[in-house]
This record gives C-alpha cells, structure tokens and sequence, in this order.
C-alpha cells in the first residue's frame, strides 16, 4: 500500500489556517484562539470582509465543528473569505476562527495565555487551568473530526493544540484513548499532514474537502453547511456509510431532497448510536452470532429499522438466555419442578417472557420460601440431640435378704383359716392343670406343716420358707394366715403389700372367718382382696421386668 | 456517624405524616393488640405496599396461620401474591410440625438462633428489608427459656444486627395490659404500634396508636383505623 505517499499533494489545507489577526469577538468568549498557526504557508489574500458577513460564514469548513462553538461570533470572516475566492482551499472556519482570536490576543499564539475577550475589552487575566483545559479543547475542536470529546481524551494525554498533534507520530496519537488507526490517521490528514494517507484516501479526502469547499462558496447558510459537513466527516469516520449522503451533496447541494436524507440518517445514526452504546454494556454471551451479524450491519444506516428490530430480538434472546440460567437450577426443587418446567418449555415454544414475567416473578418467590424453610429445616436437624437424665428410680437394697435380682413372679396365694388351718381361698396366676393341682396341693401342704410344726415359724411377722426353685411368703393375722408362693427375688414391698390385705380383709371378715363354716362364698370380700393382691403382686413383678430391661 | 434518616413507609395513608415519612430503617418495632385487631393484615399490607411499589424485599414469618390461610385472607383483602416477587411469606408453623413428627425423640432445638441464621443467609442471598414476625408469643412457645429476659435481649439484639425493619406481632393477653408476655419486648423495641377495638353502639372500630417510635415526634393520639381495598387509613382530626 502507497503509504507515506506524496506529501502535500493537495494544496495546503494550512494555508486557510494563517488567517490574519483578527480582534476578537466579544460574543464568544469560549472560542479560543489556537496557539501557533500553522506556518501560514499562504498568506490568506482574502480582503477582509465585514464585520456584518460574519455571522453568515461563507465558507465550509469540513471540520467537526464543535457544536459548542458558535460559529457566529467568529470574527474572522476576512480570512474566511478569502479562501472562498482561492476556491480550491477548504475551509477550516473553526480553526481560523481560533487563530483569529488568537492573533488578536499574542499574535505569537502560546498557548498558555489568552486574553479574556469577554465583554470584548479584551483585558487580560491570569488563566486558570480550567480555562486553559478549556482553551486547549476548543482548539482541538477546530480540528475536522475531533469533537469535543475527542479534544478532552488529546487534552489527557497530553495534546495541547493542533500543531502539537501535527508533530506526534501517529503511534502517539494512537496511545490516546480511543484512537484507532483510521482516526489518528484522519486527525493527520486533517490537520494537514499528507504523509502518511495512503493515496487512494488521499483521493478521498480531497475531492471531500473540494466537494465541500464548492458547497460553502456558493451557499448562503454556510454555518449550517459547516455543521453538516462535520457531521458527515464524523460520520465517515465513525465507519458508517453515507456515501450516498455525500453523492447527493455532491450532485444536489444541500436540496431539500438531502437535507431530507441528511436528517433521516442522523436520526438513523442517533438510534444506532443508542443501540452501540447498550450494547457495549450486555453480556452477549450465548448470543455471538446474532451480535455479530447485527454489528457487521450497523453501519449501513439505510437499514436502521433492520439494525433496531434485530437489537430487540437479540434482547429478547438475552432475557430468554437470563431467565433459563435462572430457572434451570431450580428443577430440583421438588416443589416447584413442574412449574418451572413448564416456564421453560414456554419459553421454547417462543413465548414471549414478558407474557411468563408474572409467572417467573411467583416462582423466584416461592423459589425464596422454598431456600428459608429448607435451610431452616437443615439447621434444626443438625443441631445436637437433648442430652437425657432420668430421675433416680427406688431400688432394692442390694444386701437386704429381701434384694431382688430377678423380678417376682407371683404363682399362687392362699389364705388359711388361723384357728385350723382349713383353705378358705387361693387364687393363682396359673393355669390349672391337673399336675398345677398336684403342686398347688404339695405348696399348701409345706405352708400347712411349717406354720403348725416348724419352731422356726414366727408369728406376726413375714416368715418366708424355700422350696425347690419356689418361696412361700407368710404371713398371719389374729383369724387368718396369708401366703404367697413366689419364684424369683422377693420383692421389697411384698411384705407390705400382705399385712395391708390381711388387715383389710380381718377388718371386714375377721369374726366370719373365726366362725367360718366352710363355705367360701361367705367371705367374698376376702376373696375380692386376694385377686387385689394377685394384681398387685403381678405389677410389682412387670415393675421389676422393666427396672431389669 | 450519624445514620441518613431513611424510613420504611408504612404505606397506611396518614400514617406517614405522623411518623415523619414513616418507620426509621432498621427499628424493631412491636405491633401489639388483642385478638382480631388485624395486627397480620396491617403488618402484611406494610410489606406488600413495599414490594409492589417501592420494590423492597420483605418476608412474613408466620407460627400462627399458615401460609395458605394467610395468602387467602390477604387476597380477600385485595393484597394478591399474584407477581409479586419480593414478599416470601414462611410457614414456620408447618416447619415445626413436621419437624415434631420426625422425631422421635426430644431435641433441645435452638429455634431462635437457628431461625436467625437462616435469615441471614437468605439475607446475603436474597435481601430483606422488612421481616414480619407472627408472632412473639408462638415463638416463645417454641423455645424453652431459661432466663428469659436475658435470651430475650439476645434474640432483639441479633434481629438488630441483621440490619433489617422488623416488625414483631404481639398479642396482647386478654387479662393483662403489657405489649409483650415477658414485660421487656416494649424496652427492648424501638417502637411500639399499638392496635385496638373500641366497642361502640354501632358496632366496634379499630383504632392505632403510635405508642413509642424512637428518633421520631409524633402523636400519641389514638387514630381511627380503615381499612379498605388492600389499604390502610388512619383518620386524623
């Protein structure tokens, strides 16, 4: 590629910039003059041109220019004519304008100082540095295709005035933040440096710079030519086309026909402006296809409906993409699996999420109760368990005689007349068998011998007598005798248990038994205080079970 | 550093005004009345207010009713769940009961701690501004205290630092005039909203009272309390 091509091929666009001192205009303070012109390579012949022309400038200059600056107050009309007349030239109104208020200050053009031209006493103040930052961006304002902030990113990196941007190398101009290739390199050209265009844009660039130039000497509303002119530079340079723009320019001049078309693309360039501007901030993850095609489109400005349907579908898709990372996981909560399950396939299907957003919104809530509880529920299961303490339970002593080791079992309990030792009653737990009999019988008959022949036998007391695996338990009473045959240990409270029967029963019956005659149902209530007993003596025994267990 | 004075609005027209633009963030505040003064309905409405229009995230902690009573009574009273995403209402109650038939023997469970670090884990994850409980004494019942003013004074301290608006439902008992069972909810608090039924020929009104709201003059007047639609108005002269 012819890089580095020839220099200053075109006629200097500098020449314009040497416009001669001009005072400066009261009406626009902010306007800076530039520091150093460019080295007025022609003297600008133009005649001075009256004061009155001013607002109307003549020419256009292609520059961006800031739309900050009104171009109105610029004093410089004479240099501004004068390339009007030179024809070929195009006009950098703002920049001119900016020498012009510079010459006015120091025709030397440092940068560091400016006369404050408010008021139009032209008096001079120290500058503060706000106002040199000021100064230095209005300055780089003038440069065709800096806007303002572009002019604020040069003024950070350090780029004061145009002239100081002249001298950096296009690798320094593309240091600055947000300066690619093509800008740093359109920034060159603008501002005079021919070197390093390639030549086909040299191409470019001038027959733009004459197109516009033809326009600004003919137009009567040059200000607003020069703002359309900067706009379709930025524009170019921003990568949309707008070629035909400019062939309608060309052919048409500004028409009604293309101010038409001039106002449709800068609507159309302002929502696809918007949309770059959302889109930068999206997470395009999932969707790099649909985003590339749509950022591959979006400098055609002619299909901006295109680009901003296509934007609101890719959105469409995003939110889908949101919400099934959202809800995919929540499929394993039970409760909620078919819900979301069915959301998701909704959302498949096409449907449009903000038909499912009421549905989603319940869900995410019930989504919320479903993580307390379940968290809830997993704290309390992992806390400890309750450390237990029974309360002491009564036990046998362990030497006493009557210790048990193994409960008692009660097998039969009989009570015997005192007086002569007949069986009134005998209940049992047993069943009764015939072999039952027999040992009931042998019990009753080892009780019988022991209370009547046994010297060992003591009378109002528990006397207790083994046999085999079995004990008898006796007690007696003024008309009776008491005894319970029990295997096992004797329970502490069996003694206790046969005085209180005994007591009860001679309390009720005790004269019927000294004159019993042998008939059992005489004495019911003895009876009734046997079973009582068997029961008891039955507890005492389950008691015993469980203390065991 | 003195905090910025942000309120929770109460959402109950005219109330606002009188609180000076509504609840101060972050403040305990006791809502107390007997039986059937609509204490759940005027704390929920507070809730739903917040996440409807203001977007503010709250939960209904609930040991009396559960939760499907609770969503029934609340859509009657034109309050429907229905895409409202940010009010959970949790059913306790039902926690515990199920928990109560797992097991099978007797657990010492620390419900009040545990119920607090739930919450803060829902918190980190979800937000909450608002959190409603129903109620005190249902909570109590859960716990067995032994020092009860001291455990009390933990479980409001630990509600205070997990940074939210609370709002503790306690009813009143009948043959007692005190907000709270142990006789130190209303210290512990930092307002008290205190709702009654005043008995007249035509039949009973309800009436609240702002009772005590720290960092806040008011009234303490005893205002007139209606309640239509899914709102709430207190009546000023």
């Amino acid at each position: 590629m012819g890089l580095f091509g020839r220099k200053k091929k075109k006629k200097d666009k500098k020449e314009k910039k040497a416009g001669p001192p001009l005072p400066l205009q009261p009406s626009q303070p902010q306007r800076q003059g530039g520091p150093t012109q460019q080295p007025p390579a022609r003297p600008p012949p133009q005649p001075p041109i009256p004061p009155e022309t001013a607002p109307s400038r003549p020419e256009k200059p292609p520059t961006a220019a800031p739309p900050e600056t009104p171009l109105e107050g610029a004093p410089p009309e004479t240099e501004t004519k004068p390339e009007a007349p030179e024809g070929g030239k195009e006009a950098e109104g703002p920049v001119e304008n900016a020498e012009a208020e510079e010459k006015e200050e120091a025709p030397a053009g440092g940068g560091e100082k400016r006369t404050e031209a408010a008021g139009g006493e032209g008096e001079e103040r120290a500058e503060t540095p706000e106002e040199a930052r000021e100064r230095a961006i209005q300055r780089l304002m003038s440069i065709k295709g800096i806007g303002r902030k572009r002019a604020e990113k040069l003024v950070d990196a350090g780029f004061m005035s145009p002239e100081e941007i002249a001298d950096a190398t296009l690798e320094e101009l593309l240091q600055v933040d947000g300066f690619g290739e093509k800008l740093a390199r359109a920034v060159k050209i603008n501002i005079g440096e021919t070197e390093l265009l390639w030549d086909d844009e040299l191409e470019e660039v001038s027959s733009f710079d004459e197109k516009v130039e033809t326009q600004a000497v003919s137009g009567e509303e040059a200000g607003a030519d020069d703002e359309i002119s900067a706009k379709l530079l930025q524009w170019s340079v921003d990568g949309y086309r707008v070629e035909n723009l400019e062939r309608l320019l060309k052919e048409e001049g500004r028409s009604e026909n293309f101010m038409d078309l001039f106002r449709k693309t800068e609507e159309a360039i302002r929502r696809i402006e918007e949309i770059k501007n959302q889109l930068a901030e999206m997470n395009v993850l999932g969707v790099e296809d649909e985003v590339n095609a749509l950022v591959s489109m979006m400098n055609d400005v002619a299909r901006v409906d295109e680009i901003v349907s296509r934007f609101e579908e890719l959105k469409r898709k995003m939110r889908v993409r949101d919400i099934k990372h959202e809800l995919e996981p929540l499929l394993e909560v039970e409760s909620l699996a078919d819900r979301v399950r069915g959301v998701l396939e909704k959302l498949e299907s096409g449907v449009d999420p903000d038909e499912l957003d009421v549905e989603i919104k319940d869900i995410r809530r019930e989504y919320k109760e479903d993580f307390f509880l379940s968290q809830l529920r997993e704290t309390i299961e992992k806390a400890k368990p309750m450390e237990v303490k029974r309360a002491p339970v009564l036990r046998a002593v362990a030497d006493s005689p009557l210790a048990e080791k193994k409960p008692m079992q009660v097998e039969d309990i009989f009570l015997l007349s005192r007086k002569d030792y007949r069986l009134i009653h005998h209940v049992t737990q047993r069943k009764v068998t015939e072999e039952n009999r027999k040992e009931v019988f042998g019990e009753l008959k080892a009780i019988r011998s022991f209370v009547r022949h046994n010297e060992k036998f003591r009378p109002g007391d528990l006397n207790i007598i083994k046999f085999g695996d079995k004990i008898a338990l006796i007690q007696d009473g003024q008309y009776s005798l008491l005894a319970m045959v029990v295997k096992g240990d004797v329970n502490i409270w069996a003694k206790k248990l046969m005085s209180r029967v005994l007591q009860m029963t001679e309390a009720e019956e005790g004269p019927a038994i000294a004159s019993w005659d042998g008939d059992p149902s005489k004495l019911p209530v003895s009876r009734k205080n046997l079973v009582a007993l068997l029961y008891a003596t039955l507890r005492l025994g389950e008691i015993g079970n469980k203390q065991k267990a | 550093m003195e905090l910025k004075d942000e309120r929770i609005k109460t959402y109950i027209d005219g109330l606002d005004p009188v609180l000076e633009g509504g609840i101060p963030k972050n403040f305990i505040v006791l809502v107390c009345g007997h039986a059937g003064t609509m204490k759940s309905s005027v704390t929920y409405s507070i809730l739903y207010n917040n996440a409807k229009r203001e977007n503010k995230k709250g939960i209904y902690l609930t040991l009396e009713q559960s939760k499907q009573s609770i969503i029934e009574h609340m859509a009657k009273l034109g309050m429907p769940p229905t895409g409202i995403e940010n009010l959970a209402v949790m059913d306790l109650a039902r926690v515990r009961k199920d928990i109560m038939e797992k097991q099978t023997e007797k657990k010492n469970i620390d419900w009040l701690n545990s119920i607090i670090g739930v919450l803060k884990n829902y918190k980190e994850r979800f937000g909450c501004d608002i959190l409603v409980l129903d109620s005190l004494a249902a909570l109590y019942a859960l716990t067995t205290f032994k020092n009860p003013r001291a455990e009390l004074f933990y479980f409001f301290e630990k509600l205070r630092d997990l940074g939210v608006t609370a709002l503790l439902i306690s009813e009143i008992p009948t043959d007692r005039n005190v907000y709270g069972l142990y006789g130190i909810e209303d210290f512990l608090s930092d307002g008290i909203i205190h709702l009654k039924v005043v008995q007249t020929d035509a039949g009973a009104n309800l009436y609240l009272g702002v009772v005590k709201m720290r960092k806040t003059k008011h009234t303490r007047d005893f205002m007139p309390l209606i309640a239509e639609s899914g709102r709430f108005e207190v009546v000023r002269d």
